[in-house]
């Protein structure tokens, strides 16, 4: 089954590089600046939302709570965000990880392949 | 006539105080009236000799001193015994009659007796009125202090109740001092919510002298008179009047203070965010072209470009450290705290610290058995700073060794080195925000001068103790000493402070 991961980035620089990364290891990747493909979600189902904290108008954290209440189970949410102090808060609104940028980018596909494992 | 001597004595009291002379003066001035009346008037005055002489030792010794006194009755015995007593004009004692000498002897007594009742009873007078004058010099100076004061104070007695209201406290809060003396104060200026807490406080307070807010400055919530609240910051200082305690609490008003805290503080997030947000792409592209060129074999580049993350990875901890500097300084540093396993996170900065510097042989000695309370994130931060300044101030290499040291009630983490050491001038001065090491050849050694700083907070917040021994040119033992204590035992001396 194709791996498929959705990413909500507003910073298009780090957008593009996390979609480049993720076709690479074989993902299906929607990638977009704002929250608007969480309404879809359903019909997509990707296994992973890679979402970061500090959108434009919106806040990451908000979305990671609506597609948790939608979805309790799947898919596997992992809140990225350059205010480290956040964690808690965004555990908080349903987020499976939280990764502090700037990031390691082999933790951030081995936290999606192991999303996409089952793990 | 009363009032007329009333004034008198005043004027002659105030100015023997002033003049130590004046007394004697007024004695001698008088004895010699006293002779000039007795000898022209001596008819008259002979059936009682003494009259007019106990009359001036009186006036002497109530407007002179004491001593003063005591040289007109021994004048006046003197004259008595030339002038007046047979054998006139002769101070032989041999032939004076006994009568004479009785009469001269009731003389001498009662003058003395006199002399000291009366200077006993002005004594008094003149404490008293000392006394009186003080406590007004006092009450008056008190009042200006009160009335001139920048900050408010207010003094609260033990029933809660407003005693006294000074007019930087009715500027503050719109309240008048006649409106508010003798009202409970909480109702007045403390929000509705945090009444409850103070009256218990006051309350513990007199039940068991113990009060944590005492003594010291802390940052409340006040309300004005119009309901609107605002940020003061409080000292409070209890103080003892006829067994029931005062107390008074000084006040400034830190809304301007505060709006700059937050508005730096939004500054230094966002700064962190504008500055985070292109480290994170650089490193997110490296790292991804790093991924390809791994998958395409050419390790050689794939490795250069771990020299380029790597460099971000210090950027990012100098980024950190200014986030961290500002937490601290905003008072916003809070620990996350759980029960933690010390041993994995010193191992955790361990291995992070043999990364990065491969020539140094780090190794760890001693374990603790049970879990720690403690924030994994910040503890590890602040032991990683630790490895990290062992490995730096070793620049030859050598070994840095991590000692873990269990006792009963807590534990202490030593990191030892072999590098350069720490002379005693400045041994003091490490644990100080911004301060740098200089190598011997008088270069500085690269960093912010604020790891130390903020390790030592983390301590701190930790309730541990942080410290260093150090010889010059043998190294460094850098230690911390935290308490094993349960989360409820952390509350509780979190609270008591």
């Amino acid at each position: 089954m194709k791996k498929r991961i959705l990413v909500i980035d507003d910073d298009i620089t780090i957008l593009q590089a996390l979609q480049m990364t993720f076709e690479d290891e074989g993902y299906e990747v929607e990638a977009s600046p704002n929250g608007k493909p969480v309404e879809s979600i359903n019909g997509y189902q990707p296994n992973v939302v890679l979402l970061d904290i500090m959108l434009a108008g919106e806040d990451g954290r908000k979305l990671a709570k609506k597609i948790r209440s939608k979805f309790p189970d799947k898919p596997t949410i992992i809140i990225i965000s350059a205010m480290a102090d956040a964690k808690e808060s965004a555990l908080k609104s349903g987020a499976d990880h939280f990764v502090a940028k700037p990031f390691d980018l082999d933790h951030i596909v081995e936290l999606a392949d192991q999303a996409c494992n089952g793990g | 006539m009363l009032n007329y001597l009333r004034q008198l004595e005043a004027k002659v009291i105030h100015h023997s105080r002033r003049f130590w002379w004046y007394g004697y003066a007024v004695a001698v001035v008088l004895v010699c009236l006293a002779l000039v009346a007795r000898l022209s008037l001596r008819e008259l005055l002979n059936p009682s000799p003494y009259l007019l002489f106990l009359l001036v030792v009186f006036v002497t010794s109530w407007l002179g001193n004491i001593k003063a006194s005591l040289l007109t009755i021994v004048a006046f015995a003197v004259l008595q015994l030339y002038y007046f007593t047979p054998p006139l004009y002769s101070l032989s004692l041999a032939k004076t009659k006994a009568a004479d000498w009785v009469g001269l002897l009731g003389f001498v007594v009662v003058s003395l007796v006199t002399s000291v009742l009366v200077w006993a009873r002005n004594a008094a007078r003149v404490r008293a009125d000392t006394a009186v004058g003080e406590a007004k010099d006092s009450a008056q100076r008190t009042e200006a202090i009160l009335r001139s004061a920048l900050d408010s104070i207010i003094v609260m007695d033990h029933t809660g109740r407003v005693v006294e209201f000074n007019p930087a406290a009715e500027q503050m809060f719109g309240y008048t001092r006649d409106q508010v003396v003798g009202q409970e104060m909480a109702v007045l200026i403390i929000p509705e919510r945090y009444r409850d807490k103070h009256r218990q406080g006051l309350a513990r307070y007199l039940e068991t002298g113990e009060g944590p807010v005492l003594g010291r400055r802390i940052e409340v919530t006040a309300m004005r008179s119009d309901g609107s609240t605002f940020d003061v910051e409080l000292a409070i200082t209890p103080i003892r009047i006829a067994g029931q305690p005062l107390f008074t609490g000084y006040l400034r008003d830190i809304t301007e203070r505060k709006q700059l805290e937050r508005q730096k503080d939004d500054f230094i997030r966002m700064a962190s965010h504008e500055l985070k947000t292109p480290v994170t792409s650089v490193k997110l592209y490296a790292q991804s072209l790093q991924r390809r060129l791994r998958r395409l074999g050419d390790t050689e580049a794939a490795a250069s470009l771990g020299k380029v993350t790597g460099q971000l990875d210090r950027l990012n901890v100098l980024i950190n450290a200014l986030l961290d500097l500002s937490r601290v300084e905003t008072g916003k540093m809070s620990l996350n705290l759980e029960e933690a396993d010390l041993n994995e996170v010193i191992g955790n900065a361990v291995s992070q610290a043999a990364i990065v510097s491969p020539g140094h042989q780090i190794t760890v000695q001693g374990r603790l058995p049970q879990p720690i309370y403690a924030d994994k994130v910040r503890l590890g931060q602040a032991i990683t700073n630790l490895i990290s300044n062992a490995v730096k101030y070793s620049p030859q290499g050598g070994p840095v060794l991590v000692e873990v040291e269990p006792a009963a009630e807590a534990v202490t983490v030593r990191v030892v080195d072999r590098g350069i050491g720490i002379s005693k001038q400045q041994l003091g001065k490490v644990f100080d925000r911004y301060h740098r090491v200089y190598k011997q050849d008088g270069k500085i050694f690269s960093g912010l001068g604020i790891g130390l700083y903020i390790t030592a907070e983390i301590i701190k917040l930790h309730r541990g103790k942080i410290g260093v021994e150090s010889e010059e040119g043998r190294g460094s033992t850098f230690y911390i000493t935290l308490p094993l204590s349960s989360e409820e035992k952390f509350e509780e001396t979190h609270t008591r402070h």
